[in-house]
């Protein structure tokens, strides 16, 4: 039987180390609490729901198998409870040009990469959006992406990105890859995406690619069919859909709309150079057996086990190397050493972020389900 | 005529954005070095120069501005997409190629004559800030004025091209090239998709 | 420079929290910065004048162009009505024969209308 490295094996350690994230559930799931009973057992149910499974992270000592259990539920919850949202707000999932013409569409992190250059040059925000009130403004989201951004780097896409989880979850369906090698050079579709779509939608100051290209509206909100270009976006949406975060992730195993496809996932590598964690390849301990690079659901492990500048911190190679040589690692520390500690000083925001940014709406979706029941 | 200074330099960054993906794209995909680079930008601009010239030209001696069918604007656009598709699968021919006859005369010029046909259909086409040019330039007195009033509005928007090459100074050649690569495939995918909705 | 490591990485899960905690007070901080607009093509804009009755108020917005430069030939200009608003109202502010194309959308307490015009 494998044993973790990480392994604390000892339950009262990995509880007094869980102590603090129990808090921080407790803390941010408590906003917005009205105190009717539904609303109570949900928030409990969420903050259990976390809790365990960062206990978890610190017993086992994996960290990507309990993550994604959290992450890919998350995700599902969170389309549950914004479609919910959306239905309950303006009776519907699809948006028309009314909504689009009172600015009330919610502003989601892929759309940064978009309005960056407008921003920049004529001072405004190409998104019919609200800025400062109501559900996801565009200032609040802006300042979750480039504050989560610059502490955890891409991690974000791993551990704080609402989309995400769908692709990590149809990766997991299959036991074996169909396809059993992607050329890593694929990774640089997404950044050939982020400059193109960041170019395009500024030279026609709309948001191109949520215009045309996200899958993830199908998971969210999408178009209200009223003519042929609406029609024709609807089809592209279920083709990309189907296709980026369905089919591949289950013929390859890899999260190929966040991989290949998502210049949000591009834009978020960048900060990778800023962030103080990474993963590294302790090369005294790596035996070069290539294990790391086969199962990096990003292809973001170099030829030579390397991690390169897309790594999204998941932990996958961490937990599956056989010696222990890929770590989580702070930057100005020595490699090698106190690896335990860089994890669980990363695991903390990494988790944090999750919670916050998503636990709400999964408690959201807890209590729609509770109260549909009863 | 120095209006067209003004107007280049304050429209030249919707130039950016519109011809960025373009030139960057053949620049990524083809340049190793930042004088190449600055190579393949000048090609481009020649490009762009020759089409602001002749619509100037157009201009003047039909007085409109909108002489171009919506139609033959949609064929443009497919060329680029096609160009783009092209650049992104073909290797362009090396200048320094060793002997003559007509078939190494194409492999020399080849580059330049596609990057510049590439800008001026581009120019031709996709070019936005040009309708600020023109709609000033269809009520000029004299022809000269009209191509002088365009080829400083071509000095003043092409200043916000020049820092583009520079993404050459990237260290990981290889990277850039296969960034280059994809890029000009998204754009030619799009710029086809866009003729057949305009068609 | 080790320890110094440690302390910030450990001072990260704090700045992780306060984003979320301190979200209002970021918000404020946000919208002041200039560039904290939406595009007044699809904003509607600044209004700029306002026509108000006893039964009902009109807002009329300044004259948006779309583009990253301001495209001059194609112009959108914004109405918001609140109150009662009938069409005989409506018709007496926008001119619907010299319009290319009019928007319209109604809320619970007014109702937007954009009109368009292509030179």
């Amino acid at each position: 039987m494998k044993t973790n490295l990480y392994s604390t094996g000892n339950k009262l350690r990995s509880i007094l180390l869980s102590l603090p994230m129990v808090l921080i559930c407790m803390l941010m799931l408590s906003r917005g609490l009205t105190g009717q009973l539904t609303d109570t057992i949900s928030y409990v149910a969420t903050v259990i729901f976390y809790s365990f499974f960062f206990f978890m992270m610190l017993y086992k000592g994996s960290i990507d198998k309990w993550r994604a259990i959290a992450f890919v539920t998350s995700a599902i919850f969170f389309a549950i409870s914004f479609m919910h949202n959306l239905i309950d707000l303006r009776g519907s999932v699809t948006y028309s040009d009314e909504e689009v013409m009172s600015c009330e569409i919610p502003f989601c992190h892929i759309v940064t990469t978009m309005v960056l250059i407008p921003m920049a040059i004529k001072q405004t925000i190409i998104f019919p959006g609200s800025i400062e009130s109501g559900f996801a403004s565009i200032s609040s989201m802006l300042v979750i992406v480039f504050g989560s951004s610059i502490i955890l780097g891409r991690g974000f896409c791993s551990w704080g990105c609402f989309y995400g989880g769908w692709d990590d979850g149809f990766s997991r369906l299959t036991r074996k890859p169909f396809i059993k090698r992607v050329n890593l050079a694929y990774r640089w579709f997404a950044f050939a995406m982020l400059i193109v779509m960041a170019l395009w939608s500024a030279s026609t100051m709309m948001p191109e690619y949520c215009s045309w290209l996200c899958p993830f509206k199908l998971v969210t909100e999408r178009d209200e069919i009223v003519d042929t270009e609406t029609l024709l976006k609807n089809i592209v949406m279920i083709i990309m859909f189907l296709g980026l975060v369905v089919v591949l992730p289950l013929l390859t195993k890899k999260r190929i709309q966040c991989a290949t496809f998502c210049p949000m996932g591009a834009f978020e590598s960048l900060f990778n150079k800023i962030s103080i964690f990474h993963v590294v390849n302790n090369e005294s301990k790596c035996i070069k057996c290539g294990k790391c690079q086969n199962v990096c659901p990003m292809l973001a492990i170099s030829k030579d086990n390397k991690p390169l500048i897309n790594c999204a911190k998941c932990g996958r190679c961490v937990d599956e190397c056989p010696t222990g040589a890929m770590q989580y690692h702070i930057k100005g520390t020595p490699i090698g050493k106190r690896f335990t500690v860089a994890r669980i000083l990363f695991l903390y925001p990494a988790y944090s972020l999750m919670v916050t940014l998503i636990g709400g709406s999964m408690m959201d979706a807890i209590n729609l389900i509770f109260k549909s029941l009863i | 005529m120095f209006e067209g200074l003004f107007i280049g330099l304050s429209v030249g960054a919707s130039c950016l954005a519109s011809c960025g993906p373009l030139i960057m794209s053949v620049i990524m995909k083809n340049s190793s070095t930042t004088t190449k680079s600055y190579g393949y930008l000048g090609k481009f601009m020649c490009g762009r120069l020759i089409a602001y010239i002749i619509i100037a030209f157009l201009i003047s001696l039909l007085c409109q501005h909108e002489f171009i069918s919506k139609e033959f604007l949609a064929v443009l656009m497919m060329i680029v997409g096609f160009m783009m598709i092209a650049n992104a699968f073909f290797k362009m021919p090396s200048y320094c190629v060793k002997g003559n006859g007509f078939k190494t005369w194409v492999r020399k010029h080849f580059s330049w004559a596609y990057v510049s046909v590439l800008g001026f259909v581009s120019t031709l086409n996709v070019c936005p800030p040009i309708i600020a040019v023109t709609t000033t330039t269809a009520y000029s007195s004299s022809m000269f004025e009209s191509i002088a009033t365009f080829a400083f509005f071509f000095i003043g928007s092409s200043v916000y091209m020049l820092p583009l090459p520079l993404v050459s100074l990237v260290a990981d050649k290889e990277a850039l090239k296969t960034i280059g690569k994809f890029s000009s495939i998204i754009v030619g995918v799009v710029f086809i998709i866009k003729a057949i909705l305009t068609f | 420079m080790k320890y110094v490591s440690y302390i910030f990485a450990t001072f990260m899960t704090i700045a992780m929290l306060l984003i979320f905690i301190n979200m209002e007070q970021w918000i404020k901080i946000t919208v002041k910065l200039p560039f904290m607009k939406v595009d007044p093509w699809l904003s509607g804009g600044e209004v700029v004048d306002s026509v108000i009755t006893d039964s009902s108020r009109i807002y009329i917005h300044e004259t948006a162009n779309p583009g990253l430069f301001p495209d001059k030939t194609k112009q959108m200009v914004q109405y918001d009505f609140y109150g009662v608003v009938n069409d005989s109202i409506i018709e007496t502010i926008i001119d619907k024969k010299q319009d290319d194309v009019i928007k319209s959308s109604k809320t619970k307490d007014h109702q937007i209308i954009r009109v368009y015009r292509f030179m």
